[in-house]
């Protein structure tokens, strides 16, 4: 995976406000959904399995 | 969001098994099956970083003469670590010197603690170990043998649950209180983390709220519908960290309850969101470190 620590990563870790964090963080955990669903396939089976439990298909 | 109860379920890893250097094993009681944590070169490296930035924002950054709470024997296999042991590790890097206080069944070496206690008596000390180890095997042997112990200055990291504590109605004061007036033990810090984000701890502050450092971030949830609560109502905690590439554990609901007490306004001066951790679902499994470790 690139490291894209030196992103999040700091030597004073209480800096952003939760707005400033919302806002620089969001992509980075989406990226990281993204990266564990490709590689981890249990996984992406949970994930899969949400997705259809939201979308009704299990809910009778 | 990923239950953290799966980790116990499913072989959760994101790299191929040459690049796992270490497995992380969690502490539940009542599960067959423990949760394995995978981790590789970066992950274990960022965690590391983590955690050192974390602490010196509360302990500055000079590595001090530290007492653990603990056995040695708890960190002797050096591929696989239970979540004690990977605490312990983890919390070493940050002291020097190091003194174990108990023996392999769980006995202080008091002579032992007073020897390392003179030779570092003008030092400050960092002391370490979870929560009701250092209550059960420090504060009430000592109080049992009545042995006569000052720490000096000195700091106190613990973590790992409340829940045996509270058995005993011992909150937070207390615990801190009881350990300054008996041990000297001049300040102390709780946290809040789990083998699944190790790294990315949520310390108490001076205040004693917990924080969310840049790189992790909590959210509150409703038990029945999941959806996200506002500031201030109780619910299900949800733990996130951007540490993890090596097991997708960046974003995960916990069994544990609690509330955001607020964002940015502590007067501790840190930024991000508030937090208090009240306990755990009813019927939740019992899993911390300090909440799992048996006394006999």
């Amino acid at each position: 995976m690139m490291d894209s620590s030196q992103l999040f990563l700091n030597p004073t870790p209480y800096s952003w406000t939760a707005e400033e964090k919302r806002r620089r963080t969001l992509p980075l955990y989406q990226s990281l959904t993204s990266w564990h669903k490709e590689r981890c396939l249990p996984y992406s089976n949970i994930l899969n399995k949400a997705l259809h439990w939201e979308q009704g298909e299990f809910r009778h | 969001m990923l239950p953290v109860q799966l980790f116990k379920k499913a072989e959760l890893s994101s790299v191929p098994d040459e690049q796992v250097i270490k497995v992380l094993k969690s502490s539940g009681t009542t599960s067959q099956q423990p949760s394995k944590i995978y981790l590789d070169r970066e992950t274990a490296s960022r965690q590391t970083k983590a955690l050192s930035y974390i602490m010196k924002s509360f302990i500055g950054g000079q590595r001090l003469p530290m007492v653990i709470v603990d056995s040695k024997a708890v960190i002797q296999n050096r591929q696989s670590y239970s979540a004690r042991g990977a605490g312990i590790l983890g919390f070493s890097n940050f002291g020097r010197d190091h003194f174990y206080l108990l023996d392999e069944e769980m006995k202080p070496d008091w002579e032992g603690l007073r020897a390392f206690l003179d030779k570092h008596a003008d030092t400050r000390k960092l002391i370490f170990g979870f929560t009701f180890i250092v209550w059960l095997h420090l504060y009430k042997e000592a109080v049992r043998q009545e042995q006569r112990v000052d720490f000096g200055d000195s700091v106190l990291i613990h973590g790992g649950g409340w829940k045996k504590l509270e058995q005993e109605k011992t909150d937070s004061l207390t615990f801190n209180r009881l350990l300054r007036d008996s041990l000297g033990i001049r300040s102390s810090y709780n946290y809040y983390g789990m083998v699944e984000q190790v790294g990315s701890i949520f310390m108490e502050c001076e205040q004693g709220w917990l924080h969310t450092p840049d790189f992790a971030d909590v959210l509150v949830r409703d038990p029945y519908t999941l959806e996200v609560l506002p500031n201030g109502k109780e619910g299900i905690v949800q733990v996130m960290s951007l540490l993890p590439s090596s097991y997708p554990g960046h974003n995960l609901l916990t069994e544990d309850v609690g509330v955001i007490l607020g964002e940015d306004n502590c007067p501790c001066g840190r930024h991000g969101k508030m937090f208090r951790v009240s306990g755990r679902l009813p019927a939740a499994e019992i899993r911390g470190c300090s909440d799992t470790y048996s006394a006999t």
